[in-house]
């Protein structure tokens, strides 16, 4: 189930996706009809109002969600064949992901939360690794401290260190920026942006937030649950 | 594969006790804990008790095991005890004159029970030196003689006594701690060396001698020796055993290992609901994480390894600290019980700690199971939004294997099915009450207003939770009542069967021409009741002879072969309740036959029994069945038959009433002018047997009141832990009634009416379910009188409101007070 990600221009490959929930009455059609080609290295945004689906959207990129119709192919696998333990090996592997709300361990210090993914995996040098990883989101000093004794913004490092220590080829990002404040928050879309640059990865955002919007390379708008291309600012970020 | 598992177990291991330095799985550590070492306590309490009490019990049949035969027991018996290392003992005992003569006076005779033993002392207990007469160990030229001998023949230390064609010297006057059946001694005893028995050329054919193979070592061997004795059944031997050393003795301490069980159970049930309301706490916590490991990427298998590795670590982990708590804590209390159990046999504590570990480790598991696989279940979606989980019909029947598999564990194989179809009804019927319950708290919370109103949905709030909370809090009470109804009943039966003044002496053999003189020799004494009785044997039911060889039950067996004492009365005695009654006039005599022979024998109510009285057949009708309540000591009798002026038999009277148990001197001072005055006529005296078996029930009662003790304790120990492990949504509701500018007063009302309003349901819930399974457990498990009581619901009702109120006033006080901060803290922390 390995598959090296430098082969594909292509990480990721929506071919007309539907997404449907059955509600009490009726069913209901969240994505609609949905394409998009996301290329390796590039940063993309997704952007919608609240309830529009950009999140189901993520979830179906990531393959942590199966499309009712359409195919979902992501770093050459093609999602709709793949077991649910066939998809977390994908996910394992070359996957990361950021989220609006941190998604910590309350009961976990900085450093193990990073640790986590690390030492579920078995990787090796885990505690260096976690430890290098912590530093080049410049918390190396709040190491042992906990969730709880962590600011917004230092809890979000935290959680792009998490996401970043596997060195993944795409790397998701549901809201990063949504529990911050407008400081915080560019802080943060810097660091992702230098993360993207230096560790090369794929980077997809979903985010309500048009500046952050329009700092990625790609901008898509999700409405009624059609995805339309708005924005294009190749470089911005740069 | 296998380097990967023993990777994750390592995983799971640095996990676990990274969660564990921050106190992390601390409701459930505390719950398991509980429940591991209220086991060790009650199991190693339980079985130094068992082991005190069979001691006490081996001590009145002088072993642990004896055989007992009218004819000769084959030496290769003996030879098979040693072989498994077991200690023997042999006696031959027969009834027999012994004679002793002072100088130029006439002889004195006296019938004794002579008894050739062939060791100084017996195997349990030991003869005790009364000194009345100086002690010396017993030789082929000596004797010792019971007490009441000394005074009933005149004896002293110079004295010789006759038997058959030996004369001996008396080494002693001692009391054997041997009461095992007091209305077959009732002629004072005489002991001997076997091997000079003899040499007294008193038996002889025909003689009815009594031999005894006693046994006594290690119960793994004793259980041999007993599984070989029951292979080759000999028709003419009884079996003693001092785990049932009589029936009624039987029955009493059958009935309190049963209570020892019940409150381990208890215990280990009431800790389980404390798990399963922590895990349910933490099952939102597991949720998160399973969900981020999931979408990280992490496969099914390794969640269920990882998750699984770290929940038997914390059941080891507990179990260990519960076990070793439970053991200091049975260390602790060891003392005590010597007061109490003499002697007291400490139990090995090995298997009391084995079966508290695998309790903790089960427990865990049992209640823990729902949450495990519900959490197992978390979409990795979840990460992103919520998803509705069920669990599924597997998983119930899982957690039902595994709880049935703890309760195996507590208790006797040959309960489980009664508690598996127990348990089922019983969880059914939580439930569906519990829902109903809930449904009540959703029209009162619509018919409310006000503060009452938000504390009822802050209840409604999680129906889920309060479900647990109602069955679990349900549950503690319902096991505190049950152990209640149960105890009470226990103790009531045993303290009402031996009231104070129970007749303890018999006097028999009076001939109607001696009734008189007997009579004036009584007069002071009161309470003196007596029949007329002929001794028969029943040889016919319906015309249809019954033979002794025919039956099946040793019992049985015994009945046809002996001779029973059959009362001439024309009334039934008011002590004996008749439980069924012929409704018209019998075709002969009438005889009232006591229920448990009537069962032995399928008589019916108008059947015609034959007895053999004195060499001639006479037949009675069975106009009623009666039930006997043998542990009382009064005058009772297997049959009754209507006395008849054509019937001439030959009948004597005899009588019982009740002597002051400290007085040494007067039952010898009877036996004696009865000697004298009225030759032939027995006292016979069973006041000993009567202080053991009331020892054995004081010693019974005390271990039920003390383990009860215990497991109330462990239970409101339980209470403040499941209440403690659901504090984060009470706080929530605090914080939420802060912010919005609630007043102390106000959310302290809010806040108590809570606990005192789920406490009262639980306790209407449990009292209903009690009182149901007081019932059945009266009647089928401990075949006692069952009792049913209205105020117990109300005094569930009240007690259940009262001890949640206090446990919400300990644990709440201090957050009912807070300042929003202070609680935003508490939950940014948890």
């Amino acid at each position: 189930m390995t598959a090296n990600v430098d082969k594909f221009t292509t990480v990721i490959e929506l071919q007309d996706v539907h997404y449907q929930i059955p509600s009490d009455s009726e069913v209901l059609d969240i994505i609609k009809a949905c394409n998009l080609s996301v290329q390796s290295k590039e940063i993309i945004a997704i952007v919608g109002r609240s309830g529009s689906g950009k999140s189901t959207l993520l979830s179906l990129m990531a393959g942590l969600e199966s499309p009712s119709s359409g195919n979902v192919n992501l770093l050459g696998h093609t999602l709709n064949h793949c077991s649910e333990d066939e998809r977390a090996q994908i996910r394992a592997q070359q996957v990361g992901f950021i989220f609006q709300n941190f998604q910590l361990m309350p009961s976990m210090t900085a450093l193990e939360n990073i640790l986590m993914p690390l030492e579920l995996f078995e990787i090796e040098n885990a505690q260096e690794k976690a430890l290098q990883a912590l530093k080049q989101v410049g918390l190396e000093n709040r190491a042992h401290h906990r969730p709880a004794e962590l600011s917004g913004g230092e809890q979000q490092r935290v959680a792009i260190a998490r996401a970043f220590v596997t060195k993944p080829k795409v790397l998701f990002a549901d809201e990063p920026t949504g529990n911050l404040d407008e400081e915080t928050a560019a802080q943060i879309q810097d660091l992702l942006f230098e993360l993207n640059r230096t560790i090369k990865t794929t980077l997809i955002v979903v985010t309500h937030d048009l500046e952050f919007a329009q700092r990625c390379q790609k901008s898509y708008h999700l409405s009624n649950g059609h995805l339309l291309e708005q924005i294009t600012t190749e470089a911005t970020h740069a | 594969m296998l380097k990967s598992i023993k990777n994750e177990a390592i995983t799971a291991s640095k996990w676990f006790f990274r969660s564990l330095k921050k106190g992390d799985w601390l409701w459930l550590i505390i719950a398991v804990i509980i429940a591991s070492s209220t086991v060790t306590v009650v199991k190693q309490l339980g079985e130094t008790v068992q082991q005190s009490m069979l001691r006490k019990a081996s001590e009145s049949i002088g072993a642990d095991l004896v055989i007992k035969s009218s004819r000769p027991i084959e030496q290769h018996w003996q030879q098979q005890a040693i072989q498994l290392g077991l200690k023997t003992f042999k006696s031959t005992a027969l009834v027999t004159m012994a004679a002793t003569q002072k100088d130029n006076e006439e002889p004195t005779f006296q019938l004794i029970q002579l008894k050739g033993i062939s060791a100084n002392q017996p195997l349990r207990g030991k003869f005790t030196a009364n000194n009345i007469l100086p002690y010396k160990k017993l030789n082929k030229h000596s004797v010792w003689v019971e007490p009441k001998l000394v005074s009933l023949m005149q004896l002293d230390k110079n004295s010789k006594i006759i038997l058959g064609s030996q004369e001996f010297s008396i080494a002693g006057s001692i009391e054997s701690p041997q009461v095992i059946n007091p209305m077959a001694s009732f002629a004072p005893q005489i002991w001997l060396d076997l091997s000079v028995l003899k040499q007294t050329k008193l038996i002889g054919p025909g003689s009815r001698v009594n031999y005894s193979l006693a046994v006594s070592g290690p119960d793994k061997a004793i259980k041999q020796f007993a599984k070989l004795v029951k292979q080759k059944p000999t028709p003419h031997w009884q079996v003693v055993s001092a785990k049932a050393p009589s029936e009624d003795l039987g029955n009493t301490l059958e009935t309190a290992w049963l209570f020892l069980d019940l409150s381990a159970l208890s215990a280990i049930l009431v800790a389980g609901m404390s798990i399963l309301i922590a895990s349910r706490f933490y099952l939102n916590r597991w949720k998160n994480s399973m969900a981020l490991m999931r979408a990280f990427g992490a496969n099914n298998g390794k969640m269920t390894r990882l998750f699984g590795f770290q929940l038997t670590w914390i059941a080891v982990f507990s179990s260990l600290i519960g076990v070793l708590l439970g053991y200091i804590i049975s260390l602790i209390i060891h003392p005590f019980l010597a007061n109490f159990f003499t002697p007291l046999v400490t139990a090995n504590p090995i298997t009391a700690m084995t079966i508290g570990f695998f309790s903790g480790i089960l427990v865990l598991w049992t209640f823990a199971w729902q949450a495990f696989q519900s959490a197992l279940k978390t979409a990795p979606i979840q990460i992103l939004k919520s998803v509705p989980s069920q669990a599924g019909y597997v998983n119930w029947l899982i957690s039902f294997l595994l709880l049935l598999t703890l309760v195996s564990l507590m208790l006797n194989i040959k309960s489980i099915i009664w508690i598996v179809i127990g348990i089922l009804i019983f969880s059914l019927l939580l439930f569906l009450a519990s829902m109903l319950l809930l449904k009540f708290l959703n029209f009162l919370q619509s018919q409310s207003r006000g503060w009452f109103k938000i504390a009822l949905s802050n209840l409604n709030k999680e129906p889920g939770l309060v479900q647990i909370q109602l069955i679990s809090v349900g549950m503690v009470l319902f096991v505190l009542m049950l152990m209640t109804f149960v105890r009470h009943d226990l103790l009531g039966n045993w303290q009402a069967s031996l009231p104070k003044n129970t007749p303890n002496t018999f006097v028999m053999n009076i001939q109607p021409e001696q009734k008189l003189a007997v009579d004036k020799l009584f007069t002071t004494i009161p309470n003196k009741s007596e029949a007329p009785m002929v001794r028969g044997r029943l040889v016919k039911i319906n015309n249809q002879t019954v033979l002794a060889s025919q039956q099946a039950n040793e019992r049985g067996k015994r009945l046809l072969q002996r001779e029973s004492n059959i009362a001439i009365l024309d009334t039934i005695p008011s002590h004996n309740q008749i439980v069924a009654k012929l409704n018209h006039s019998p075709s002969q005599p009438f005889v009232s036959v006591e229920q448990s022979i009537a069962e032995l024998f399928g008589i019916k109510l108008g059947d015609t029994l034959t007895f053999n009285i004195s060499g001639q057949n006479l037949n009675y009708q069975v106009t009623s069945i009666r039930k006997v309540d043998w542990q009382s000591f009064k005058l009772n009798f297997f049959f009754i038959i209507e006395p008849v002026e054509t019937r001439s038999l030959p009948f004597t009277y005899i009588s019982n009433f009740y002597l002051p148990v400290d007085d040494n001197e007067i039952a010898p001072h009877l036996t004696q002018q009865l000697a004298i005055k009225t030759p032939g006529v027995l006292l016979i005296d069973v006041r000993k047997i009567m202080t053991q078996i009331q020892d054995v029930m004081n010693q019974a009662s005390w271990a039920v009141s003390a383990l009860y003790l215990f497991t109330l304790l462990a239970s409101v120990g339980v209470l403040f832990t499941a209440t403690l492990a659901s504090q984060q949504t009470r706080i929530q509701s605090w914080l939420l009634l802060r912010t919005l500018g609630a007043q102390n007063k106000e959310i302290i009302k809010i806040g108590l009416t809570e606990f005192v309003f789920l406490g009262g349901l639980a306790g209407i819930l449990a009292a209903s379910f009690a009182q149901i399974a007081s019932l059945l457990i009266s009647v089928y498990l401990l075949k006692t009188e069952p009792t049913v009581d209205l105020t117990v619901w109300l005094l569930s009702l009240i007690s259940g409101s009262s001890l949640l109120l206090i446990i919400g006033l300990i644990t709440q006080w201090n957050y009912l007070k807070q300042s929003p901060q202070k609680l935003k803290k508490y939950l940014t922390n948890n």
